[in-house]
């Protein structure tokens, strides 16, 4: 089976603000601001430069910050991917964007 | 330019009761009414260093406390509050007209001046470097600010921290610094020299006293200060002395979640919170000691580690 595929929304915009291990981030369209830990700010950039896979998403993590690329590895980036989700910050790559007037084709 | 304690009574009284007092409080411009005798003397010894403004064409908000209806002027008397004229608030004992007449005026600094991003916070300084002291009602913030002012630093806020929104600068508002309770004998045990306003038992937060802010912080209210510090307090009875650090991701979310305008003000108040919070070293301050919380921050050195690094703006089309 294929392993599903991720990406950032289209138009919307996100602040970031680093210190040291963690992160902030700014949901401009939401108003949302948002902690993260180093996997979860990881996620997050990786699907914003482009849908990506979580077979990939979990090789790319664990190369960037030196981890094992384990079960509990991916577990963790697909729960994270799920509450992302909830919070119009990721999307499935097979859902519709949203139509000409923002609206979404159910 | 002249202020409130180069007035007699009577000429405050009759400014009060009739056009207002306009103060200048900061950068804004208040005008306090009444129709209440009792206010006269405690507004002349709380505002006494304030200056007083000008025929203003428009002052940024107005508060009147006047007597409650007819029924009640007799049996157990009410005060209303008004604001800009519109009835603001129930009516409450006249008896506590002095701390609703400075609740009311704290709603107004809360709620009104939203060209500034408003923290729920208490403001001083020293040295030219700005402390914040963010936290709830009965966190203890106006208690150590108070304990601080009274050790010679500057007071810009017993309760907002006012940021033009892109600058890092605390603008100072100030005003009488408002007690509760248990922090009343608190302070004057610290400072037995210390100048209150009258004390009022009884209200939805027990009983309530103001100290008299210096007459230097209210002289220096158009300076504002650098942030060098953001200190949580949180007074325990009982609870040895304990400051802890706290992360700038932490510290900036418990200052937004306490800010009364935060939402409002979209990325650029993220932009300008953020550029606060990485100025500051970043403590959380249990305490039950006055003296022992005042020593603690006095004693830490607020430089802070490198500014923070990699803030971008990502644009996903």
């Amino acid at each position: 089976m294929s392993s599903p595929s991720w990406r950032f929304p289209a138009g919307q915009e996100l602040r970031w603000r680093t210190w040291d291990d963690e992160f902030l981030v700014y949901h401009t369209n939401s108003g949302d601001t948002h902690r993260l830990n180093a996997i979860g700010a990881a996620v997050l950039r990786s699907i914003g430069r482009g849908a990506v896979s979580i077979d990939t998403l979990v090789d790319r993590i664990a190369e960037e910050l030196r981890l094992e690329p384990t079960g509990a590895l991916r577990s963790e980036i697909v729960e994270l991917l799920a509450r992302l989700r909830g919070l119009g910050l990721a999307e499935p790559v097979d859902e519709p964007g949203p139509g000409p007037d923002g609206a979404r084709d159910r | 330019m002249s202020r409130v304690r180069d007035l007699t009574a009577r000429a405050i009284g009759e400014l009060l009761r009739g056009p207002g007092l306009l103060l200048h409080i900061g950068p804004l411009v208040a005008r306090i009414g009444t129709s209440l005798i009792e206010l006269v003397e405690p507004t002349r010894s709380l505002y006494a260093g304030f200056a007083i403004a000008d025929a203003e064409p428009l002052e940024d908000f107005e508060v009147r406390i006047e007597r409650g209806t007819l029924l009640r002027r007799w049996f157990a008397p009410q005060a209303v509050a008004f604001v800009d004229g519109q009835r603001a608030f129930a009516p409450f004992p006249r008896s506590h007209c002095l701390p609703m007449l400075e609740w009311a005026i704290n709603w107004c600094v809360f709620t009104r001046p939203n060209q500034y991003l408003l923290l729920h916070s208490a403001v001083v300084e020293r040295g030219g470097r700005g402390l914040l002291l963010p936290g709830r009602p009965g966190a203890g913030k106006s208690t150590l600010a108070a304990g601080l002012v009274l050790r010679g630093w500057r007071l810009l806020s017993d309760e907002v921290a006012m940021v033009p929104p892109g600058t890092t600068q605390l603008v100072p508002v100030p005003r009488p610094v408002g007690l509760k309770n248990g922090s009343i004998d608190a302070i004057r045990r610290f400072a037995p020299d210390v100048v209150l306003g009258p004390s009022t038992a009884g209200t939805r937060k027990g009983t309530v006293a103001h100290m008299v802010p210096p007459d230097d912080s209210v002289a220096r209210g158009t300076e504002p200060a650098r942030p060098a510090w953001i200190v949580f307090p949180r007074f325990e009875s009982g609870v040895a002395t304990e400051l802890r650090p706290v992360s700038r991701p932490e510290a900036f979310l418990r200052v937004a979640y306490q800010s009364f305008n935060y939402s409002m003000l979209g990325s650029v108040g993220f932009e300008t919170l953020a550029a606060i919070v990485a100025r500051c070293a970043c403590y959380e301050l249990r305490y039950h000691d006055l003296d022992e919380a005042v020593r603690a921050i006095e004693e830490t050195d607020p430089a802070p580690s490198r500014p923070s690094s990699g803030a971008r703006s990502e644009v996903v089309p």
